[in-house]
């Protein structure tokens, strides 16, 4: 038996990252929403500072949906799947995965949104790597740029600003492209280690900087600042100083008696008539199955479910599953090369301790289209971030860089010494999209509910294992001059499950080749939106979630802007 | 004759799994299992012996030594075999069969069970087997066991975080107390001493 619900304006699947961002300008403009979330509320008092809880038994301890929809991976059409991951990338609760990721919140820099164009310009257009699909965003970082600005405001984002109007500030990231005004909030601090690397990175010839993150370094918004204390990592913050949309836009839009939350909602499809619009979302709780009739729909989850419930909303207007008549669903799919890193000894403890992943020494020299690439073989680059954080289980499972075995009386006195003397660097490196890398169904592997999961096929080209190891040299450079001891480079890995997934509902003017418009709306649907990463076409070299939270501000915004015309049309 | 009397000690282990304390009375599973009453009363999960071979594992690797307390004043072997019947209960088999074959080894290498041999044939032990995706499995629980906060069982008396100078838990960090030259003093506490978190239901911790 199915429960038809009253009609609202718009309903949001996932209140998320990005559903959770969405709500407040829709919610703001007089439009009722309807936000579904996988997952329950959450609150201070679940974020322990607990390793074990937070990083070795999927966080927190509630068996969640995701748990059961980790998707497969194969690196290729005809290999087999690959072990499939234990821990799923991202978390189920009203907020999301921005309860517990780390925050750091990038924009994109220019060349971002333009790699075919600048690089055609520059280089010629035979550098775009072969099978590579990617093309220019609809839109450039202008047009982005107000979005950007209006939600650092609203989740408070801190950060040093390195070019405000063209004004260029040594200080920030000197790279980076015109921003209009100072990040709300001063940069995370640094240690003495950080100014040291930093120190070592300016000897360089480098021009080290505060990352940015949605993290309050003062009392912001009614919340206090960051208290340095870890676990950071795949925790929840117990002062609510970072600005998860649980604790932001979320409540905010709450506060307009417009937002109807229903927690532990799992959506099972999204419905259409016969004229391809969307009439709403099928979603069950507890045994029992829900319609929820909305005039707009908008899909919120991440890129793999929005990918998956696409594919398993077929009707007699998209038999192939919704907005895929183009068969653009799952293509151009693309996660971070973010393996890959470097890890380096030194001869004195670090006081590393405590702290957090977005507490850290930038480094963007070497990132994008910001060095010249004619004398190399590859396009792109990689952001290098050293920031402060160790966890003890994590620190005593260390690299012994080949100088002691992996266990016995040798292995403890090394650790013994050792645990506080090592760092890992973290380097996000252009991906691109290419024509053999994808999203689907899994014919095999389903849900508890018989769907089946999302399957990954994917792997590295030639481009990003360049520009890899190209990042890795300089990070060893860094680590050297910094006076480490031992560097040893870690494997790429595989692009399986990732917390930094893109594609597979790109946007793009053209929808032979794109699923969304440069407004984040369906093509092929005009009341359906898509929020996350999904939209992407290109990876940039920083985390992705500020972009995805600016491109879901900039489709609620244009949603209101047109509500007529697409909810009514 | 070694190898009858492993077979031998084995057969009353078995009994002993069954009937709880009958195992007290064991003479050399005293000697085996410091402080061995409450350990093996405590035994949630594994049979008393395979629990004797995964205690005398997590010994191996984590050694108690001149670098001080090591797995097993941490209790990483309980902290394994409470997680077991939890968390980790999904690798309770590969449990019983890697310790089985472990003790095979020992058997067939030095004609006793694991548990009995000396640490230098241990280590050989182990050594033949640590390219085994069971090795790396206790390896990393045994790591688990000896640097987790101590709610779950492992870390005990914080013997682990002061081996590798974790200053511990605290909620507030000064920028003083990130700097080089200061660490911070330990807190020995876990995180649940504040009482400001919810205490997770450990041994239904599934995930």
């Amino acid at each position: 038996m199915t429960t038809s619900l009253k009609k609202t304006d718009v309903v949001v699947i996932g209140l998320g990252a990005t559903g959770g961002v969405a709500a407040l300008p829709l919610t703001q403009a007089g439009i009722e929403v309807v936000g579904l979330e996988a997952g329950t509320w959450l609150q201070t008092r679940d974020f322990a500072p607990d390793e074990i809880r937070n990083n070795f038994r999927a966080w927190p301890h509630a068996v969640q949906k995701t748990h059961r929809e980790i998707p497969t991976h194969r690196p290729h059409a005809s290999a087999p799947s690959s072990p499939r991951l234990t821990i799923p990338p991202m978390l189920n609760a009203v907020g999301g995965t921005s309860l517990h990721y780390w925050a750091q919140s990038w924009r994109l820099n220019p060349w971002d949104f333009r790699v075919v164009t600048e690089t055609a310009r520059r280089y010629g257009v035979s550098r775009i790597p072969k099978g590579s699909t990617v093309e220019d965003w609809p839109i450039a970082l202008t047009d982005l740029e107000p979005d950007y600005d209006a939600v650092e405001r609203e989740l408070g984002v801190s950060g040093k600003a390195g070019n405000i109007a063209g004004t260029i500030d040594a200080r920030g990231n000197v790279f980076e492209g015109p921003r209009a005004r100072e990040y709300p909030m001063a940069p995370l601090r640094w240690s003495e280690w950080h100014e040291r690397m930093a120190s070592a990175a300016r000897g360089l010839g480098w021009h080290p900087f505060p990352g940015p993150a949605a993290i309050n370094t003062t009392g912001y918004d009614n919340r206090p600042g960051c208290l340095y204390h870890g676990y950071c990592n795949r925790g929840g913050c117990h002062v609510n100083a970072k600005g998860s949309t649980a604790v932001t836009t979320i409540p905010k839009a709450q506060k307009t008696g417009r937002l109807t939350i229903v927690t532990q909602a799992h959506v099972t499809s999204i419905d259409t008539d016969r004229s391809g619009r969307v009439t709403g979302v099928t979603f069950v709780k507890g045994r029992e199955r829900f319609v929820q009739p909305a005039s707009v729909v908008l899909l919120a989850t991440y890129t793999y479910e929005n990918v998956r419930m696409l594919l398993l909303s077929r009707s007699k207007a998209f038999p192939r599953g919704l907005s895929n008549n183009h068969g653009q669903v799952g293509r151009h799919y693309l996660t971070h090369a973010t393996g890959g890193g470097v890890t380096a000894l030194f001869p004195m403890n670090l006081n590393n301790w405590y702290g957090l992943p977005a507490q850290g020494v930038a480094v963007d020299n070497w990132a994008d289209d910001n060095f010249d690439h004619g004398g190399f073989d590859f396009i792109g680059g990689g952001n290098l971030f050293l920031y402060s954080d160790r966890r003890p289980i994590q620190a005593a499972g260390m690299a012994t860089f080949g100088r002691v075995p992996s266990w016995g009386s040798e292995w403890k006195a090394f650790v013994k010494t050792n645990a506080d003397r090592w760092h890992g660097a973290y380097m996000q490196k252009t991906t691109l999209p290419y024509e053999d890398n994808y999203l689907d169904l899994d014919p095999v592997v389903k849900d508890p509910l018989g769907q089946p999961v999302c399957r990954i096929t994917a792997d590295f080209k030639e481009n990003e294992r360049k520009a890899a190891a190209f990042c890795q040299d300089k990070m060893e450079q860094w680590y050297r001059a910094a006076g480490a001891i031992e560097v040893v480079r870690n494997p790429l890995g595989t692009m399986g499950p990732s917390t930094h997934a893109y594609g597979g509902t790109r946007m793009g003017r053209n929808p032979e080749t794109n699923v969304v418009n440069e407004w984040g709306f369906s093509h092929e649907v005009a009341n359906l939106g898509i929020l996350g990463a999904s939209v992407m076409g290109t990876s940039g070299a920083r985390n992705p979630t500020l972009t995805a939270q600016a491109l879901a501000w900039r489709t609620a915004r244009h949603l209101v802007q047109q509500w007529k015309a697409i909810a009514t049309s | 004759m070694s190898r009858r009397g492993g077979v031998s000690r084995r057969e009353v282990l078995k009994r002993a799994g069954v009937a709880g304390t009958a195992i007290l009375a064991l003479p050399d599973l005293g000697r085996v299992l410091p402080g061995t009453t409450d350990v093996v009363a405590q035994t949630r999960t594994l049979t008393a012996e395979a629990f004797a071979t995964l205690h005398a594992v997590c010994a191996r690797l984590i050694p108690t030594d001149e670098n001080g307390p090591g797995a097993t004043e941490a209790h990483a072997a309980e902290y394994i075999d409470r997680a077991l019947s939890g968390a980790l209960a999904a690798g309770r088999n590969n449990y019983k069969q890697g310790l089985a074959a472990i003790d095979r080894a020992a058997q067939q290498t030095f004609g006793a069970g694991f548990a009995k041999l000396a640490p230098p044939q241990q280590d050989a032990v182990l050594r033949a087997l640590q390219e085994t995706p069971f090795f790396t499995l206790v390896r990393g629980h045994t790591l688990q066991g000896t640097f987790c906060d101590p709610i779950y069982g492992g870390n005990a008396n914080f013997v682990g975080w002061d081996l590798i100078g974790y200053p511990g838990v605290r909620l507030s960090v000064s920028a003083a107390e990130q700097n080089l030259s200061t660490p911070p003093a330990p807190t020995h506490t876990s995180a649940y001493d504040s009482g400001m978190f919810e205490k997770i239901r450990i041994d239904d911790d599934q995930s």
